[in-house]
């Protein structure tokens, strides 16, 4: 057989499948009249679908629903697509919750420490280096003893100290997600998330050179005099060139009250707060998808079973895509402000 | 001039009173609206989490995907387990769905995959359900019941179940790819381009794989004297 006569051949079933342009279609034809073997080939592929049609339809047996319904509702899929935000967002919370209370604990972990090198501050001012060592704004010589140090408890993450070496060990950190970026990288970034805190151990000699003025230091001067201060040009040298460091927390506030946290966790990730969808931005608020714009008008609640749900997203699809956000979404379709809320059948 | 009516028939016999007053007290759910929708719009649906959305989905498309993965895999068991995890993680990635492809292509590029990977599942275990007599029992309860709804004759029944077992059996010899093709294009009628975005390959290799499904099923049909 030759090659025009292969080419031919191979072209039957899309000639049977009524799949070829006008000119190759004229062309199986052609040859369709003069070549009986083709023509045979050809009979025997109609042969083969009419067989095919002729056989009863399978059809699905009826446990088919129920076993995809019991699948389903075993894998809880409340929602198909899940935002990463949401997920993100009460780790957020936790990691802003347990650095929060996690640190008058380290306050009195280095205390004792401070007696020892008579660095401890005034009772009363004990709320205010809290804060001041919070936020990285005490000097070396208000900073945790050598040896509270070296016990590893430091924290990390206000980017005014170099970043730890990768081979010092961490005593604890608490992670956002695998997408934060890496451990390193997210020290030096002023006023980590929530998400990046972490308090990890250091190398005393990573230390910052003897004497060096630290942004806080000018604050710290504003309150009443104290042996810290007199104290603080000898830091680098009671530690041996390690002097310990400042315990720089990430976001600043952290001793406010919880809602402020929470709202400082907000703008710290703003990224896993606000979606855009259907071309318009949509911010999260307790746990509703609001499109910007939105200033407290009256809404009109929509159930996802509702009809008009169904009626809308048929004429404006990118109504479908802007109801995937949440189960709870502020939107405005006309003139009028819908609130899209969970199926009233559940 | 406002006339007014007083009648003593009930309310709902003037129609829109009785479509206002039942919308009230029993809402008109969604599914019976989502029979008019299209594939892509209860796509959209779905991923805004109507349920009931999904179930037209699946009561739309239950039969041809159930019969596809049967022709592909050969067996009861396989394609009712193959089924039901194509809708489910259609389901689960409804959000994946862009609408770049018609729904149905996209289901169906979800049931081969799974297909394929309940295929060589089998082959690495060793077992071999394609046409066995265990399968054909196996099939047999579901095909009467199949029958029996379509008040064929016992002796019917027994030329179909023997006709698709052979049909069957020469399916299995073909390779994975070639039957995936024939399946979509004589059971499904889909064309050639959407054969090929379901089977992640070019149209030109739809043509080949056809032809040769097409010989050597009916070689293979033909050796059996069914054809």
């Amino acid at each position: 057989m030759d090659k025009e006569a292969r080419d031919i051949r191979d072209l039957l079933s899309p000639w049977l499948d009524g799949e070829l342009d006008p000119d190759a279609r004229a062309a199986v034809e052609a040859a369709l009249e003069k070549d009986a073997a083709l023509r045979g080939e050809l009979d025997a592929m109609r042969q083969l679908d009419r067989f095919c049609r002729d056989l009863d339809p399978v059809t699905a047996p009826p446990e088919l629903e129920a076993g995809i319904r019991r699948r389903l509702d075993a894998r809880v899929v409340a929602f198909p697509r899940r935002l990463p935000a949401r997920r993100v967002w009460p780790l957020a919370a936790a990691a802003v919750l347990v650095v929060a209370l996690s640190m008058p604990l380290l306050y009195r972990l280095s205390a004792p420490h401070r007696m020892q090198t008579k660095m401890m501050a005034p009772a009363a001012d004990e709320t205010a280096d809290t804060v001041q060592l919070a936020r990285g704004e005490l000097a070396e010589e208000n900073a945790p003893s050598p040896e509270a140090v070296s016990a590893g408890i430091r924290a990390d993450g206000g980017g005014r100290r170099e970043p730890a070496p990768a081979e010092e060990a961490t005593v604890f950190s608490v992670e956002e997600d695998e997408s934060a970026p890496p451990a390193k990288a997210r020290g030096q970034q002023a006023g980590a998330s929530a998400a990046g805190l972490s308090i990890q151990n250091r190398d005393l000699e990573k230390a910052a050179p003897a004497g060096e003025q630290r942004p806080g230091y000018a604050a710290r001067e504003k309150t009443p005099p104290q042996p810290i201060a007199e104290a603080a040009p000898e830091i680098p040298e009671t530690v041996a060139g390690a002097a310990p460091l400042p315990l720089p927390a990430p976001p600043e506030k952290l001793d406010a009250e919880p809602p402020e946290t929470m709202k400082k966790a907000e703008t710290a990730a703003p990224e896993t707060l606000r979606q855009s969808a259907g071309n318009r931005i949509f911010v999260l608020r307790e746990n509703i998808w609001i499109q910007e714009g939105y200033a407290g008008e009256k809404t009109q609640p929509l159930p996802r079973d509702a009809s008009f749900l169904a009626t809308l997203v048929e004429l404006h699809p990118e109504i479908g895509e802007i109801a995937a956000l949440g189960p709870e979404v502020i939107l405005l379709h006309g003139d009028t402000w819908y609130h899209l809320l969970p199926a009233e059948k559940g | 001039v406002l006339v007014v009516t007083i009648s003593n028939e009930p309310a709902g016999f003037s129609g829109v009173e009785e479509h206002v007053r039942n919308r009230r007290s029993n809402p008109v759910p969604a599914l019976k609206e989502a029979r008019t929708l299209s594939d892509e719009a209860l796509a959209a649906l779905c991923r805004a989490g109507s349920r009931e959305a999904f179930d037209e989905i699946v009561r739309r498309y239950r039969d041809r995907v159930y019969a596809v993965i049967y022709r592909y895999v050969g067996n009861r068991e396989d394609a009712l387990d193959v089924a039901q995890e194509t809708f489910v993680r259609a389901y689960r990635n409804i959000g994946q769905f862009a609408g770049e492809s018609k729904f149905s292509t996209w289901l169906h590029a979800i049931a081969a995959n799974l297909a394929r990977n309940r295929l060589r599942d089998r082959s690495r275990k060793g077992r071999n359900m394609g046409t066995s007599l265990e399968s054909l029992a196996e099939n047999a309860p579901a095909m009467a019941q199949s029958a029996a709804a379509s008040g064929l004759t016992p002796r019917h029944n027994a030329e179909a179940g023997e006709l698709e077992a052979a049909l069957q059996d020469c399916l299995d010899r073909l390779s994975e790819e070639a039957r995936f093709v024939f399946v979509l294009r004589t059971f499904e009628e889909l064309p050639y381009a959407e054969i090929a975005e379901a089977a992640d390959c070019r149209p030109g290799t739809v043509k080949s794989r056809l032809n040769t499904a097409r010989r050597s099923l009916h070689d293979c049909l033909q050796g059996k004297a069914v054809l």
